[in-house]
């Protein structure tokens, strides 16, 4: 498929996620009142009040939770040259898992509730997931460098210390505690609000303008590492900076809404069956179906189960994994055919 | 011009290169001979900045190589790895096209230096194919399609001409022998042009036809060194090597082979 194709379809595709998100849910809203809403001027109806208060921030902030969790995938699998490596792999996630029990444990005596409009679980998750990053990468770095394949043992470590931290917390807490652990880890939009968008809005804008600058320098990356530097490339630099974006990125997308999975393994490695490994296609078309799918299993999450709703973590891990999988079978198929 | 002088390299406890010195002229090619683990390669990691010389000097034109930028390194030096990783699949055209990663010369220029080098090393058939679906051979060509891309044309650091270098470990490793004699065409055209060749070979009938400069090395150290003609007379040779040689006239072009007892 031609690039230019694949984001056509994938524009066109996430306009219409958006539309059905806001309209589907506990609550069914008919077009009728969209098209309303944008053109006439009228009281607020209830059902103009539910897309306005509920559904458009939460469909903002999944779509850009999902376009960082992915950008970031795809660029973490350029720097470890390898399709199976996702943003968790330094450690961010766990990091960010264990600072939110932290808080949720210790918060009610260390913490005031909220800072700048960001709960304290969400500053801690934040604070934890950026910790953790940090003492991978400097682990995995002396003075002749980073080590990519260290990195990943030290990634693979921290998150298991991380990973321990979080059950001594678990183990401390009590039973309300606990099931807002539990819950936070599933993942949640649920309680997006404008001033969450602000910060996602604002990450996801810098690393769309900043990300995509490394894309042929990650394509070079590719080729191997001292290849890289062959043609010209200041490798270090750029291990450190794409470190320092997707940290941040995952750090800001993991604090506001819980750790979802999957996202930053799978959108990349779609978008390079469609289109080819070319980061200068594949870190935007990744920002768009990373966005397109969270928005999608966000509806499907409201309305599953509705009135109830589903934790977003599990529903794009039912409907990604099955469909990871049947995808992996048939190239299987066609390489060894 | 690349020159090195008295410089040694260690990994951990085991000395890699010891106080090497060696100068290669532009228009010349230098083949680097020994057997596995003489330091062959690490002396070309040396020569193309990837490593650091625990001490002595190491010159690219006229500054030490660790004093150039590495873009403006990259316009004047390219060296083909031992190994290829690359395992996305890229086409081979993509492939060949970072080799102008550090230029800014236009799409259609690139594209028309990729399709002359792929012409180069009779691989432009393979120009929209699958890189990891190709050949062991196939890849290296596809390699060093890129490498010779990035020295393809004359070269200019800060509107200054330089000369370009082209270092190539063990080139011919995957290739058959119609393609082996085509990389031999390419390497002495490649001279021809002005280009500094430094390769690591073991095929001594390749570094004979191909070299003005034979360096022998043996536990990171430079043994002997001379032109094709002085190393034939050199009995150094056959001690480091490791085999009994003998050196008859081709009956028909009459240039000296090699031949093992």
């Amino acid at each position: 498929m031609l690039p230019k194709s694949c984001f056509i379809l994938l524009t066109v595709l996430s306009v219409i996620a958006a539309i059905v998100g806001l309209l589907v849910g506990p609550v069914q809203i008919s077009p009728v009142v969209l098209i309303d809403m944008l053109f006439s001027e009228h009281d607020q109806t209830r059902d103009e009040m539910i897309i306005q208060v509920i559904r458009l921030p939460r469909m903002l902030l999944s779509f850009l939770i999902g376009s960082v969790l992915a950008i970031c995938g795809a660029v973490m699998q350029g720097l470890f040259r390898n399709s199976l490596a996702d943003p968790s792999l330094i450690g961010v996630s766990a990091g960010a898992s264990a600072g939110a029990s932290f808080v949720i444990v210790f918060g009610a005596i260390l913490f005031p509730t909220s800072v700048l409009g960001l709960s304290a679980v969400s500053i801690g998750a934040f604070a934890g997931g950026l910790l953790a990053a940090w003492v991978v990468y400097r682990l995995a770095s002396s003075s002749e460098g980073t080590s990519v394949a260290t990195m990943l043992l030290a990634g693979i470590a921290i998150s298991a210390l991380a990973g321990a931290l979080n059950q001594l917390f678990s183990f401390l807490a009590d039973n309300d505690m606990l099931r807002r652990i539990s819950l936070w880890q599933m993942g949640s939009l649920e309680s997006a609000d404008w001033q969450q968008i602000t910060y996602c809005a604002l990450t996801t804008g810098v690393l769309m303008i900043l990300l995509p600058r490394e894309s042929r320098a990650l394509n070079a990356m590719l080729l191997g590492e001292s290849e890289a530097r062959h043609l010209g490339i200041g490798v270090e630099w750029l291990k450190r900076r794409l470190i320092i974006y997707t940290s941040l990125g995952v750090g800001i997308a993991v604090s506001v809404a819980g750790t979802i999975a999957f996202v930053g393994l799978v959108v990349p490695h779609l978008i390079r069956l469609l289109i080819g490994p070319d980061h200068r296609y594949l870190l935007p078309a990744s920002a768009l179906l990373g966005g397109l799918l969270l928005v999608s299993a966000d509806a499907v999450a409201r309305v599953a189960i509705a009135p109830a709703e589903l934790p977003i973590g599990v529903v794009t891990a039912l409907l990604g994994v099955p469909f990871f999988i049947s995808i992996l079978i048939r190239q299987r198929n066609r390489v060894y055919a | 011009m690349l020159r090195v002088s008295s410089a040694s390299l260690s990994s951990g406890n085991i000395l890699r290169v010891k106080d090497f010195n060696l100068t290669c002229e532009p228009g010349l090619v230098t083949a680097l001979l020994g057997p596995n683990g003489a330091g062959k390669t690490s002396l070309l990691k040396l020569l193309s900045g990837e490593l650091k010389a625990d001490s002595g000097e190491l010159w690219l034109n006229e500054r030490q190589i660790h004093e150039w930028k590495p873009i403006e390194r990259a316009k004047m030096l390219a060296c083909l790895p031992q190994h290829s990783t690359l395992n996305f699949p890229f086409t081979v055209e993509e492939v060949v096209l970072m080799g102008r990663n550090p230029y800014d010369t236009g799409t259609v220029n690139d594209l028309e230096i990729v399709r002359q080098t792929l012409e180069a090393v009779d691989s432009w058939q393979l120009v929209h194919r699958n890189y990891t679906e190709l050949s062991g051979g196939e890849k290296q060509r596809v390699q060093l399609a890129r490498v010779l891309a990035q020295v393809w044309q004359p070269t200019k650091v800060s509107g200054e001409n330089k000369n370009r270098v082209l270092l190539l470990d063990e080139p011919s490793s995957s290739l058959d022998i119609a393609h082996q004699q085509l990389l031999q065409k390419i390497v002495l055209s490649m001279a021809e042009q002005g280009v500094v060749v430094v390769m690591v070979v073991h095929d001594l009938n390749f570094a004979f036809y191909c070299a003005s400069q034979l360096v022998l090395m043996s536990q990171g150290q430079l043994v002997a060194q001379g032109t094709p003609t002085e190393m034939m007379q050199n009995d150094l040779l056959q001690t480091v090597i490791g085999v009994n040689l003998e050196f008859i006239a081709h009956p028909v072009t009459g240039k000296p082979v090699v031949i093992f007892k």
